[in-house]
């Protein structure tokens, strides 16, 4: 029988479980979700938005307001990447875009997946919109948002 | 060498499970309070050291998630990823270096967000020690074991110290466990890994503590009672359990000695006034007592047995509780920190020592005292 | 009243690895597979022999190991029996079982392993014990059943 080679290499893995706290503003921030709207939390030093909603602006080190406020689901594209290549753990199979969105009228951005019939026609700039899934799809997710859209491509 | 104190500190309280603050919300809270009390703004934070580690949030890099939070947006800002009395030390050293005069020091952890034997379980490697699944528990049951075979330690005298610092936590209103203990309730509960039952182990806990730290000049401007960091000395020893010999506590002697040099003390036992050390289980108090010096080798359980490290004893251990009272990993280190300055500034409220002016303090990370922090403060 | 799904999200992380063995345990593993063999690292500088091996010596550091093989029995430093196991790996006993740490013959540190074909209430820090090799073995610390007590006694 073939001697064995010397061991070199161990495979193993490494896994933990968690369970995240989501807090006062994120608890709000996905009800919301579910319900089919964007809230921001509002700081009370400089006014400005926060989407997601946080306790503190971090710019001011300052409380945001108890109340968070509605804000329009509606924005646009910051920056930009379309991939091209499958990896473990991806939601949807390439191409597909995904970009930071800016929220009319929010201050901070977040991640999202771009949807376009043409994914050459997205830029910096270009003007979006969330798709939500229907009313009994959505669970209190970011992913209650199927995707944004280009603003063109509705019309 | 520059001086450096403790000018402000808070601490959250802590619990099992802290279901209404995200940890960011539990970060911003200590870290407003602590400024608050300091009397300062954040612009007058020159640099924060904050003490968290990744595997218990759940995120790499854990710091970074905590920027806001941690009033620490455009400001330098670093991580130490182990016991947040390290975080303390590196934040003291920031200040000496002459490069800051004022530091904001803050760590938290959260137990009930990820399963804590999971975590400790990781610190073993994984090529010789990991596959038999050993955790904080086991490790240091491995440990107690040694020392009680070593000298004739028992379960009743580790049942004590459980008894003593239940016993302080009832003063302590951040403290997790309040509530009183018997030896026999010790003694009786459930075994985990032997000689370590459940009432010889710390909860799990969610929470976080702030310090700030100053030079002479700022930290006489900003408080009237600075506690002074007088001395300071850590050492490492060896990873494998079994690399070592788990009775000695060489690397926690060698840290303490280097502190007690600095700090000009020559018999730790009448000069310390009060200690807050990071026992986490009931038989590594002892064991303690005798590497920090406050004893003979073995003689761990007299103290205990004699009252010394009670409250009205000749050297108040763990008047906080302790480790066994409250462990919110990793800030347990940074907590006895604070602690240890409530007592030389004289608002350790119904549990003060009285006339305490000179503490030691004592943090640790890895299994069985591998990483030791010691800390020797004073006041005017 | 219908539990708030908005309290806290549960997830987990699992990664997965490829650890380079280093040749310490490049030799102790491949020894425990192909050989039934436990090797030491002994330091040219002190003398020490390190079980589990490393490749060096933490108070000489600059010195040069040479590997030797160890015996596979040797003495109980200390011990623990587990009650409540707190990490679910596969183990070869249920609990409650002992795990502890072995000193072997001409090793100068221990080892950690389980301690199985003994009672455990006559478990004894001193004891003398020897190890209980697998048949099928694949270059691990689990090669090694568990260490049993030497000899006949029980």
């Amino acid at each position: 029988m073939m001697p064995k080679p010397p061991i070199h290499r161990i495979r193993g893995n490494v896994e933990v479980h968690y369970e995240w706290t989501y807090g006062r503003y994120a608890s709000e921030f996905f009800r919301n979700l579910k319900q089919g709207r964007f809230v921001a939390s509002r700081c009370k030093k400089c006014g400005k938005l926060l989407v997601p909603p946080e306790a503190v602006c971090g710019v001011c080190f300052a409380d945001t307001e108890e109340k968070l406020i509605p804000v329009p689901d509606t924005g646009e594209v910051i920056t930009f990447t379309k991939i091209n290549f499958s990896y473990p753990g991806q939601i949807i199979p390439p191409p597909y875009a995904v970009g930071i969105i800016k929220l009319d009228g929010v201050n901070t951005r977040f991640n999202h997946l771009i949807k376009a019939k043409d994914l050459a026609k997205i830029e910096c700039g270009t003007r979006v919109k969330a798709k939500w899934r229907k009313e009994d799809e959505r669970e209190g997710s970011f992913f209650d948002i199927e995707y944004f859209e280009l603003m063109e491509d509705k019309e | 060498m520059r001086k450096v104190a403790v000018v402000a500190g808070t601490q959250s309280g802590y619990e099992r499970k802290n279901r209404s603050e995200s940890t960011p919300e539990l970060i911003y809270r200590v870290t407003k309070q602590v400024l608050k009390n300091a009397g300062i703004t954040r612009d007058e934070i020159d640099t924060v050291v904050v003490g968290s580690c990744d595997v218990m949030d759940g995120i790499s890099i854990s710091n970074v998630y905590a920027v806001a939070s941690s009033a620490a947006f455009l400001k330098d800002e670093s991580k130490v990823e182990e016991d947040a009395s390290f975080a303390a030390f590196y934040a003291w050293l920031r200040i000496l270096s002459g490069a800051f005069d004022t530091a904001l020091v803050v760590a938290w952890g959260k137990g009930s967000e990820t399963e804590m034997p999971l975590y400790t379980g990781l610190i073993f490697d994984p090529l010789y020690q990991r596959p038999f699944g050993l955790e904080a528990v086991s490790g240091f049951a491995l440990q107690a074991k040694a020392y009680m075979e070593k000298y004739g330690v028992n379960e009743e005298d580790a049942a004590r110290v459980v008894v003593k610092n239940r016993k302080n936590a009832r003063l302590n209103p951040y403290a997790q466990v309040r509530k009183e203990c018997s030896v026999e309730e010790v003694l009786a509960s459930e075994p985990l890994a032997t000689p370590l039952k459940k009432l010889d182990t710390p909860p799990i806990s969610d929470g976080a503590c702030a310090v700030i730290l100053a030079e002479e000049h700022r930290a006489r401007e900003l408080c009237e009672n600075p506690v002074w960091i007088k001395g300071a000395g850590s050492a490492v020893d060896s990873y494998h359990l079994g690399y070592r010999d788990l009775t000695e506590l060489k690397a926690c002697a060698l840290a303490a000695q280097k502190a007690y040099e600095m700090a000009g003390i020559k018999n730790p036992k009448k000069e310390i006034d009060v200690a807050e050390v990071s026992e986490n289980f009931s038989f590594q108090e002892m064991m303690l007592y005798e590497a920090l010096g406050f004893c003979d080798r073995g003689r761990g359980p007299d103290l205990i047995r004699k009252g010394t490290t009670e409250m009205n004893g000749a050297l108040p251990v763990n008047p906080s509780g302790g480790a066994l009272c409250a462990n919110p990993t990793p800030a347990t280190g940074l907590i006895r920190l604070a602690e240890a300055a409530l007592q030389l500034s004289g608002q350790a409220g119904e549990r003060q020592v009285k006339n305490a002016k000179t503490a030691l303090v004592y943090g640790t990370s890895g299994l069985c005292f591998q990483s030791n922090m010691v800390f020797v403060l004073d006041r005017d | 009243m219908a539990e708030d799904q908005f309290v806290s999200l549960k997830g987990k992380i699992e990664v997965p690895y490829e650890w380079t063995a280093g040749e310490a345990p490049g030799k102790f593993l491949t020894a425990l597979r192909d050989e039934k063999k436990i090797i030491g690292a002994r330091c040219s500088g002190c003398g020490k022999v390190y079980v589990p091996p490393q490749e060096s010596c933490g108070t000489c550091f600059d010195a040069k190991v040479e590997y030797v093989e160890v015996k596979d029995r040797g003495e109980l430093v200390s011990f623990t029996i587990v009650h409540k196991p707190l990490v679910l790996v596969p183990r070869p006993l249920p609990a409650p079982f002992a795990l502890a740490l072995i000193k072997l013959d001409s090793a100068d540190t221990a080892m950690i392993h389980y301690l199985g074909e003994v009672d455990i209430e006559k478990i004894r820090c001193g004891m003398r014990v020897q190890a209980v090799w697998k048949d099928e073995r694949e270059g691990s610390v689990l090669d090694i059943l568990y260490f049993k007590p030497e000899g006949d006694v029980a």
